[in-house]
């Protein structure tokens, strides 16, 4: 009642549940993290209210679990690991604060989702950089906060992309803005000044808005971000590149990177492809086997001055291109038709999530390394499915070049029916035990949920006390999201 | 700050006798920095007590160890063309880091390096294009450390519409922190590789850097991979003819373009499209007078050539830019050429008639920035009065309202020499573009020194004022954070969290911080 009343006094109290009336899906999700009821969820509608619920929770040691996307929830990075915390439920913040087509960027609060953000950028000549068919409402702020992947290497220049500058309530209870937004001046007179909020680094000396990436909600809330986006496409032309060896399409996609050709650009298996454009199980399963195991999705794009011409040499260009490694860039490939997969991707999902359509339930297991040792480490996930008697058919697998190529993040999606427990707990086995194994072969796991964390931090102690160090300058009472990465 | 000869034996013992000297004649060469006069009112810095030369990452950490055992402070020094690198009011230990030289790996697929602190750009770059990759440059020219540019400093340059500013180029990244202590940043850390720099979690780098490195004053970084970008051209780069005047000749399929605009808008239009085409593999601007300063061996030839110019024509020039269009075939260096002229004719640009040793020259400025340096022929030395990274909108108003309410009186006192309305700039990525305009001055003349102190101190009084940027570089170019406490009223305070950020990572502070941040105590 305290807590209810206290953070009541902030956001009104129809925007405060607690006790019984919270929603399940704020204490558990589709990871294998142990559910742990938050004692309240507190919905805040602005900046003022935010800062206003941190300083309540320094002043009470309740802590807080920042959330900014609709369920189903997958990582476990929103489930309190301890009782007593308060869930800060960010999905009101809605609003698209600005859309600046000469800079391409946007600035959006973090309850913007891909779906409501593509017709504002459509409007003026941009579309987002857009992660792997996103969740309908996963939030385009905790998308890059947390280093997804977008399936557009070119635009992927290095790891902060496409974030700039944030707002962001430390932990501590300040606000601050990150990069060239911190100032002079407030964003208005910026804004006048010409400025775009768009250099994500700074201010000054340090970096910001890197280190609240990848935090896991650890650091502070944040309340708007500056996001990159691109033009518009006047044209478009999609192809998928097929092959029976994942190495073959490896070296193509090398090739193309190198060249600088095309846009959007990644490597998904038969039964992810299959997944992500068709609804019904039987229909999954069908496309899935008439595919060839390996799919390469690459488009161009027609923009700028001469979108025709631009489409005609890159198209050219990739056809010699893929005539020396013997492939083809096809149209339609096993049933999959390349402009519906163009459709499908520059959007997020529909109902259900393509991940829950197969079996209906998903588990992920995600960590960045090059395009090179890919095929190896796939070859390793379906040994550890085998020993761990998971039927690898049933695994989804995403290959997305990130930093241009520089390395790539690799995504095995373990799907699975939710009823059938026994074979959860191979899941979860294979999750925790094939995680050491993976890392051990050099897997980064570079965003470590739930048990990875073991595997990323374990075996280096300087890195953990570099970022509690880090932490304790932000955070210093704690509060935000304890029990997440080495905190 | 002097050295016991208890400290000195230790360092000694660490670098072996043959890489450490108290000699004067050796420790005088790290005396000598331009603009040091005009920081600190000494043509020369304070001599240092001694200089070690450390071999390889355990030697640099058993230096910083002894530093903090000793109290003394140390700074890292690469090629030492930075002034951070060597100015000071007070002396500090010089790290040269000069032993540690090698290029350990190129991966020609995953497009990386990596490089010890005294790998040159050049260096990286000569043999990058071996295997049709590259590194991105720096505007002070090649002979500057990878790893400086991209991890200590700022990092910006004529190719970072291609390669991106060099500050976003570094992936795993080894690093001595200020009390001794190993850190290795990203996938580094957990044996997995150089080709990440962030994770797990936060990413360190964020401490590493921001717009700008901590400039020595955050421990020193050993070993870095730096993510390269593609390169078109050949796998060697041939100079004719004899220095400092040499000649090249521009690849088949690279175009080099000298582009005169009509106006500022003209100008930023036109240069925000080329960007977002995404054809350009270099690009600064820069009045003609840089291109001529390009092909002239001395300050009486440039002289010579320039003088019967009518001044209109100075006027006209003001806005320019050049730019490098590579391809990786014929049908793309068709495509871009076709592309070129459509975006001349579109924003009526002028495309500057050059004959062949200029546009040579002009080449290799955009691959490697190597022309930046004649700045110092100008007068002896130079300062930028102000640099800023954001917008390009932003860039262009900076530069006139610098021009107009700043420069304009300093020119007319005749003590230093601006380029009025025509400052040095390059596009970041594609997102955002640096601007930068310099003052010449006679360091000789205390008159002129003070002048160039003025002017700065002008800048960070209303860069501020009028929201366009915080003065000297973000406050990382302030000693004593003299622009910081300028625009502390207009800004979120930014200062308190950098202090704890050296407090904690720097318990002793022993860290050289002239160029980085006064640690609270
Ligand atoms: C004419 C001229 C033009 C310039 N133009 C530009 C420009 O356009 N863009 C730009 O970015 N810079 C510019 N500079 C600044 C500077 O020279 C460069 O940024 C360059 O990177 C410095 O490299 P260096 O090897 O000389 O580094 P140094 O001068 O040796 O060092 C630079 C700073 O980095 C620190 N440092 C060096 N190595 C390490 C290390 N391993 N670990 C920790 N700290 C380290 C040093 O302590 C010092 O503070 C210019 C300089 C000149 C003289």
């Amino acid at each position: 009642m305290v807590v209810k009343n206290g953070l009541s006094n902030i956001v009104g109290t129809e925007n405060v549940i607690d006790g019984n009336d919270v929603p399940g899906h704020y204490s558990g999700d589709m990871s294998f993290a142990a559910s742990v009821r938050p004692q309240a969820v507190v919905k805040p509608n602005t900046m003022e209210q935010v800062q206003a619920i941190v300083k309540w929770a320094n002043e009470t040691s309740t802590n807080l679990i920042p959330l900014s996307s609709g369920p189903p929830h997958f990582r476990g990075d929103t489930i309190p690991a301890h009782e007593g915390a308060v869930v800060v439920d960010l999905t009101r913040m809605k609003k698209i604060i600005r859309v600046d087509r000469r800079n391409r960027v946007c600035m959006v609060e973090p309850g913007v989702t891909f779906g409501e953000l593509i017709p504002a950028l459509e409007k003026e000549g941009l579309a987002p950089l857009i992660t792997l068919v996103p969740r309908s409402h996963k939030s385009v702020i905790t998308s890059f906060l947390e280093r997804e992947p977008f399936t557009i290497p070119r635009f992927h220049w290095e790891a902060q992309d496409p974030l700039y500058c944030v707002e962001v309530i430390y932990g501590s209870g300040d606000m601050f803005r990150t990069g060239s937004a911190f100032g002079p001046g407030t964003l208005e007179e910026q804004w006048a000044a010409g400025r775009a909020q768009v250099r994500g680094m700074g201010p000054s000396q340090v970096d910001f808005t890197r280190l609240l990436q990848g935090a896991q909600g650890t650091m502070g809330i944040v309340t708007w971000a500056s996001i990159k986006c691109r033009p518009l496409p006047k044209i478009k032309e999609t192809y998928l590149v097929t092959s029976d060896k994942l190495e073959t399409l490896i070296d193509f996609a090398y090739k193309i990177l190198w060249k600088k050709l095309g846009e959007e650009l990644f490597i998904v298996n038969s039964l992810t492809l299959s997944a992500i454009l068709n609804q019904d199980s039987n229909k999954i399963a069908e496309m899935a086997g008439s595919l060839p195991p390996w799919i390469l999705v690459y488009s161009i794009d027609g923009s700028g001055l001469m979108p025709q011409e631009k489409v005609d040499y890159q198209k050219a260009d990739s056809l010699e291109l893929a005539q020396s490694f013997g492939l083809e860039l096809k149209r339609v490939a096993g049933g999959a038709s390349a402009d519906d997969v163009q459709k499908i991707i520059s959007r997020p999902s529909t109902e259900p999530y393509w991940k829950l359509r197969y079996r209906g339930a998903c588990h992920d297991m995600l960590f960045l390394t090059t395009m090179d040792k890919t095929p190896g480490f796939i070859k390793k996930m379906h040994e550890l499915a085998g020993d761990g008697n998971y039927p690898a058919d049933d695994m989804g697998i995403y290959i997305q070049p990130m930093s241009q190529g520089t390395n790539c993040h690799i995504e095995f999606n373990l799907m699975i029916d939710p009823e059938n427990k026994g074979l959860a707990e191979k899941v979860s086995r294979i999750d925790s035990e094939g995680c050491e194994t993976l890392a051990h072969m050099g897997a980064f796991f570079s965003r470590p949920y739930g048990p990875w964390a073991k595997f990323a931090f374990g075996p280096d102690a300087q890195t953990v006390i570099a970022l509690r160090k880090v932490k304790s300058i932000f955070d210093p009472n704690g509060i935000m999201n304890p029990g997440k990465l080495c905190f | 700050m002097t050295l016991s000869s208890e400290a000195y034996r230790a360092l000694e013992d660490v670098v072996g006798p043959e890489n450490i000297s108290e000699e004067p004649a050796i420790l005088d060469g790290y005396c000598f920095i331009w603009a040091n006069e005009v920081h600190f009112g000494d043509k020369f810095s304070a001599r240092p007590p001694a200089v070690v030369l450390p071999g390889n990452t355990k030697e640099v950490q058993g230096i910083v160890k002894v530093c903090n055992r000793f109290n003394i402070k140390y700074r890292a020094h690469a090629s030492g063309w930075e002034v951070p690198a060597i100015s000071a009011k007070e002396p500090f230990l010089p790290v040269d880091l000069r032993r540690m030289n090698r290029i350990l790996e190129i991966d020609r697929k995953n497009k990386f390096a990596v490089v010890e602190p005294y790998v040159s750009v050049q260096f990286l770059l000569t043999e990058t294009i071996k295997q049709g990759l590259r590194p991105a440059s720096v505007g002070c020219g090649p002979s500057a450390s990878i790893i400086a540019s991209s991890t200590s400093h700022f990092g910006c340059g004529t190719s970072n519409v291609s390669t991106d500013y060099g500050g976003r180029t570094p992936l795993g990244i080894e690093w001595v922190l200020p009390d001794g202590n190993i850190l290795r940043v990203g996938s580094l850390g957990t044996d997995s590789g150089w080709f990440s720099g962030d994770g797990p979690g936060p990413s360190l780098r964020g401490i590493m850097r921001g717009l700008s490195g901590p400039n020595g004053g955050l421990g020193i970084i050993t070993r870095t991979a730096v993510k390269l970008t593609p390169w078109y051209g050949p796998a060697s780069i041939k100079a004719r003819g004899k220095p400092n005047l040499y000649d090249y000749d521009v690849p088949e399929n690279l175009r080099v373009y000298q582009l005169i605009f009509q106006s500022r808008e003209h100008m930023t239009d036109s240069l925000m499209s080329i960007v977002e085409e995404g054809i350009a593999h270099g690009l600064q601007r820069c009045g003609v007078a840089v291109s001529v300063m390009l092909v002239t061996e001395s300050n009486d030839e440039f002289w010579d050539t320039v003088k019967d110019s009518p001044p209109e024509m100075a006027e006209m020039y003001k806005f320019a830019a050049s730019f490098m269009v590579d391809a990786a075939s014929p049908g793309e260096l068709k495509y871009r050429e076709q592309l070129v002229e459509k975006l001349l004719d579109k924003y009526e640009v002028m495309s500057f008639p050059m004959d062949d040793k200029m546009m040579g020259a002009l080449f290799y400025n955009l691959v490697t920035g190597q022309g930046t340096q004649r700045i110092f022929r100008v007068s002896g030395s130079f300062l930028s009065a102000v640099g800023a990274q954001e917008a390009w909108d932003t860039m262009g108003h900076i530069s006139r309202r610098c021009a107009e309410e700043i420069w304009a009186k300093y020119e007319a006192a005749g003590k230093i020499g601006l380029a009025g309305e025509s400052p040095w700039g390059t596009a970041l990525g594609d997102w955002g573009s640096h601007v930068e305009s310099v003052c010449v001055y006679d360091q000789l003349d205390p008159e002129s020194v003070q002048a160039t102190r003025d002017v700065i101190a002008e800048v960070d009084e209303l860069l501020p004022k009028w929201s366009l940027g915080m003065g000297s570089f973000e406050g990382c170019l302030s000693p004593a954070e003299a622009a910081q406490k300028k625009a502390a009223p207009y800004c979120l305070d930014f200062m308190s969290y950098e202090k704890k950020v050296k407090k904690l990572f720097d318990p002793n502070l022993v860290s050289e911080s002239t160029w980085y941040v006064t640690p609270d105590k």
